[in-house]
């Protein structure tokens, strides 16, 4: 699958029979996560960004905000482009077109959880109707492949959204037939930062045998039948929901996993947003690079 | 570019340095465990990491050398590294050319005759650009591949070089790079002072050249000089733990 660890059956039954008494491989329980470590700042030319180190997963999104033009249908909203590219340097599996592959699917299933109109305040980011508006491509970057992509990427990106600002416009309203012009503000410090009230964060639950668990490894994602990706906001709404996975989820464990969602996604969006408010490192006094992290 | 004072007459270049020096260099070893080596490099506002796997065996079979080692090489660039935001495929011309090069570059460093019938992986991400990214990516492999043990000729250290009214710059960033002038990428074997990347893409007068290459080759010294300072604290880190009593 998307690592070349390869499992004997003898690990298998040991990760599998470990979860089923709510104990495993690495001493954590079923509704467990492990340690996330966040940093925003990370890239200086970008609006905003962030890096997540969850367990052996490392991933770094970066956000830019340029000026564009608004899909026809959608002339009062500004737009996002979300996008994945898993780097070689993750694993050599993802080298050339198995990385795309793997990054496709999951550009694809979060693009559409962050372009519903609930999830970022599009509307704000409409500049003139119809004709200009702001286009956020947010791009996540995996690092390093550890189990749980789609969770570490989406808390990334509520990190790097955090750390996000948009400088201040000043339209000037054309008199008749004269363009309107936009101008940019000058000062760096003249921004504003997102509203991200409906912003939603993934949490995967992983069935493996009988039991679900959160936060699955690399090892415990072989062993599994099944995931649910739900994406929750802080208010423990549920905005979307993704069977993966070639096996099944009987339907009394669906609304056990959607539950348990419901909290986790709560619970890390607060916690994720204030760390994300304290770390910022990009202050070009703090002779911090990359590195420290 | 019009209007951008490239030198200064009190000998200031656009970020306050002078002609011959280096951008600052910060460099780790060792920052992803999955990997079998990998560093990050940054000069200036340039940030590449490195990854290195390897030696292992030959992915597609009939590529397999019977007397030395494959070198793999695979260059991307991260869609925010850049000012404007843009996707970079990972098959396009320009990508393909820097692996190559800096696939060749490996080839003349690496002791392949020491892990034959196996191939090497060299993965570089470039995370911020602002010029000098290919020979900011050479240095980070070679970082990477002494972080996965990979016997090496020498260090391989490499630094641009422009040429803007009369004085040659060392380790030019995004903006100079724009100034219509000469963009010499150099790599070396610092101590044997052998040359395996030389690259120019731009015109240059030649009567310039050996004023260019000295300064670049300058500054590769200068890189040499910091890595090799950085892998000798990695070291001293790691086996000083192996020589403490308290284990």
């Amino acid at each position: 699958d998307m690592s070349e660890v390869p499992l004997s059956e003898l690990e298998k039954r040991y990760i599998v029979r470990g979860i089923e008494n709510n104990f495993r491989e690495d001493g954590r329980s079923c509704r467990d996560m492990r340690h996330i470590a966040v940093t925003t700042g990370v890239i200086s030319n970008t609006s905003g960004s962030s890096r997540i180190q969850m367990g052996g997963t490392d991933v770094i999104v970066g956000v830019k905000a340029e000026i564009g033009e608004p899909i026809s249908t959608s002339p009062d909203r500004g737009i996002v482009k979300f996008s994945v590219d898993c780097s070689a340097a993750a694993s050599p599996n993802f080298e050339g077109r198995a990385g795309d592959d793997v990054a496709n699917t999951i550009s694809h299933s979060l693009s559409q959880v962050y372009n519903h109109a609930t999830a970022l305040d599009l509307p704000s980011l409409c500049i003139v109707p119809d004709q200009q508006c702001w286009i956020l491509f947010i791009d996540a970057l995996v690092l390093q492949y550890g189990g749980n992509l789609i969770d570490g990427i989406s808390l990334a990106t509520l990190a790097a959204l955090v750390d996000t600002t948009i400088p201040s416009l000043h339209v000037n309203e054309g008199e008749d037939g004269e363009p309107v012009e936009i101008e940019v503000s000058d000062d760096p410090s003249d921004c504003h930062p997102l509203d991200l009230t409906g912003i939603p964060v993934t949490v995967t639950l992983t069935k493996v045998s009988s039991s679900c668990v959160v936060d699955a490894s690399v090892k415990e994602e072989m062993c599994a039948d099944a995931s649910l990706v739900v994406g929750v906001n802080r208010k423990g709404r549920v905005c979307s929901m993704q069977k993966t996975g070639s096996g099944s989820l009987p339907v009394d464990l669906l609304t056990d996993m959607v539950e348990t969602a419901k909290t986790l996604g709560c619970k890390l969006i607060s916690s994720v947003e204030a760390v994300a408010h304290q770390s910022h490192k990009g202050s070009p006094d703090s002779g911090d690079g990359f590195l420290v992290s | 570019m019009a209007g951008i004072e490239f030198l200064s007459p009190e000998g200031l270049r656009v970020d306050g340095r002078r002609a011959h020096e280096i951008r600052k260099v910060q460099c780790k070893m060792g920052v992803f465990r999955q990997a079998d080596g990998s560093a990050i490099m940054e000069q200036g506002n340039t940030k590449v990491i490195a990854s290195v796997y390897g030696p292992h065996e030959v992915a597609i079979r009939s590529k397999s050398l019977h007397d030395r080692a494959v070198i793999n090489c695979q260059h991307s660039v991260a869609a925010f590294s850049s000012g404007e935001r843009r996707a970079r495929s990972k098959s396009d011309r320009r990508s393909l050319e820097i692996s190559r090069m800096i696939k060749e570059t490996f080839e003349a460093a690496i002791l392949t005759e020491f892990a034959a019938k196996s191939q090497i992986d060299i993965y570089v991400q470039i995370l911020q650009s602002d010029g000098g990214n290919m020979c900011a990516c050479i240095n980070a492999a070679t970082l990477a591949l002494i972080d996965a043990g990979i016997p090496l000729r020498d260090y391989v250290s490499s630094c641009s070089a422009g040429f803007v009214e009369d004085t040659p710059l060392v380790d030019i960033n995004y903006l100079e790079q724009g100034a219509s002038g000469p963009d010499l990428s150099v790599a070396i074997l610092p101590r044997s002072e052998k040359v395996v990347l030389f690259y120019m893409d731009s015109r240059m007068h030649v009567d310039n050249l050996e004023r260019v290459l000295q300064a670049a080759v300058r500054g590769c010294h200068d890189v040499f000089g910091i890595m090799n300072r950085t892998v000798r604290e990695h070291i001293e880190q790691h086996v000083g733990i192996l020589d403490s009593k308290d284990i």
